[in-house]
């Protein structure tokens, strides 16, 4: 009974000792604390420190990649759009028809897809009707790859400025992909997977599109 | 009592015998070490004194519970264990409400809407014909479609009509497509392409509206990646298809 009462007496002891080391530490500035903090420190670092969040990294992709030869199903993600064109809006407004007409505005997409031959960045020249936010889409995609490019028409649907889209692109291969024929659909951040990013699945093939 | 005398002169003699054994001689050490009693050494010993654990689980169980008492009492703590960047806007984060607005409600079926829900078709033929290099047609080919979509105009029925081009186990495939229910019915055509014997396939469509949907254009991708339903996603609105 003598020993565990010393043994509490020892860890209060220390407890307070500690306790007072780290109100002493706590109420130094910020600078001092210790380097090996995260180095991705916030710029704003002079505001409160928010609460700490569980950033969740995407689920890795279970994407076996094909061989890259041959006819292929191919699927993947747009995971990056960045307007590198900006549009001419042009308000119609009349009721029950075209509202606005949106011409010549370019997006460049990031695709991570199964396969290295339509693996990369396109650019998508893009011109819309709307029908108050919904309306078609049209315009051509070019995208290169290490060894080609393909070029062609894209047309759908878009909603919500683009946020949604049903895209369906016929694209000719040149360089290593002459003779080849690359099919996509694809869809917005809206209706795209659970991390905002644009599912586009395809085939690629030799020979040309099909008569519409 | 003469009687008496031998035996206290023999008690005398026994004690004297005893007296004379006795070893008188003092261990001093010894006596120190009874006096003070036997100072603790080892991971059992704080300060010569025994305690029941060893010391360095008291020190760390120490340290535990002033961090806990450190957490409760409000003592400022840096964060300085938080290994997780602090949240930022991101583009992942405003798109949230975006994916929460999918899919989209059921419409009023009126004027210009945002279309999304399901097609399943029934091959009626497969499509016959050459499947060489040279001349991968196969042509004939008809399938029932029914669609359940949250727009009343494009639920129905109909028939989806098409022709291959088969490249091994893929084939690009185009056709005509006819919807109608009892306002009016949607015809135009599709391209896309098809894989796992047809269990599989991807295409967008084009169709124009006639009867109550006169003026209409339903534009819309199908997405079916394993034998059954497909994924409708589009829109209909009161104009003309459009594109180059």
């Amino acid at each position: 009974m003598r020993s565990i009462v010393r043994s509490l007496s020892a860890i209060a002891g220390v407890a307070i000792i500690a306790v007072a080391c780290s109100s002493a530490g706590g109420a130094a500035p910020a600078t001092t604390a210790p380097t090996a903090a995260p180095t991705a420190a916030p710029p704003a670092a002079a505001t409160p420190v928010p609460t700490p969040v569980e950033i969740t990294a995407p689920p890795a992709t279970a994407k076996p990649m094909t061989d890259g030869q041959g006819p292929e199903i191919v699927s993947g993600l747009i995971t990056a759009a960045t307007l590198t064109r900006s549009y001419a809006r042009t308000n119609i407004d009349v009721a029950g028809e075209v509202t606005e007409t949106i011409r010549d505005g370019e997006v460049a997409f990031t695709f991570d897809m199964n396969d290295a031959r339509v693996n990369g960045k396109a650019t998508w020249a893009f011109s819309v009707d709307l029908y108050t936010t919904v309306g078609p889409e049209w315009g051509p995609m070019h995208m290169e790859t290490g060894d080609g490019a393909w070029d062609g028409q894209c047309t759908g649907g878009v909603w919500h400025d683009g946020d949604g889209l049903a895209q369906s692109c016929w694209l000719l291969g040149s360089g290593d992909y002459a003779g080849w024929t690359y099919y996509l659909t694809f869809t917005g951040p809206m209706n795209g997977d659970e991390n905002g990013n644009g599912v586009v699945q395809g085939i690629v093939y030799p020979g040309a599109p099909p008569a519409p | 009592m003469p009687e008496l005398d031998p035996f206290d002169a023999r008690l005398q003699a026994a004690v004297r015998a005893f007296a004379d054994r006795v070893d008188t001689r003092v261990d001093a050490a010894a006596m120190a070490e009874r006096t003070i009693g036997t100072r603790q050494t080892g991971i059992r010993a704080a300060l010569g004194r025994s305690v029941p654990v060893p010391v360095s689980l008291l020190l760390l169980l120490a340290l535990l519970l002033a961090m806990l008492i450190a957490s409760l009492g409000g003592a400022p703590w840096d964060r300085r264990f938080a290994v997780v960047p602090v949240a930022t806007a991101s583009p992942a984060s405003s798109d949230t409400p975006l994916r929460a607005a999918w899919p989209p409600p059921a419409t009023d079926g009126k004027g210009p809407e945002i279309v999304s829900g399901t097609e399943t078709i029934v091959i009626l033929a497969q499509p016959t014909g050459q499947t060489t290099a040279s001349q991968p047609s196969l042509h004939g080919g008809a399938a029932a479609v029914v669609t359940d979509i949250n727009d009343p105009r494009v639920t129905g029925s109909g028939t989806w009509r098409f022709d291959q081009e088969a490249h091994g186990a893929i084939a690009a495939e185009s056709g005509r497509y006819h919807l109608e229910n009892g306002d009016g019915a949607w015809d135009g055509t599709c391209r896309g392409g098809t894989w796992d014997a047809g269990a599989a396939s991807v295409r967008g469509c084009w169709l124009t509206g006639t009867g109550a949907y006169d003026g209409y254009t339903f534009v819309f991708n199908m997405t079916r990646t394993a034998l059954g339903s497909g994924a409708v996603e589009g829109v209909i609105y009161p104009g003309p298809p459009a594109g180059p």
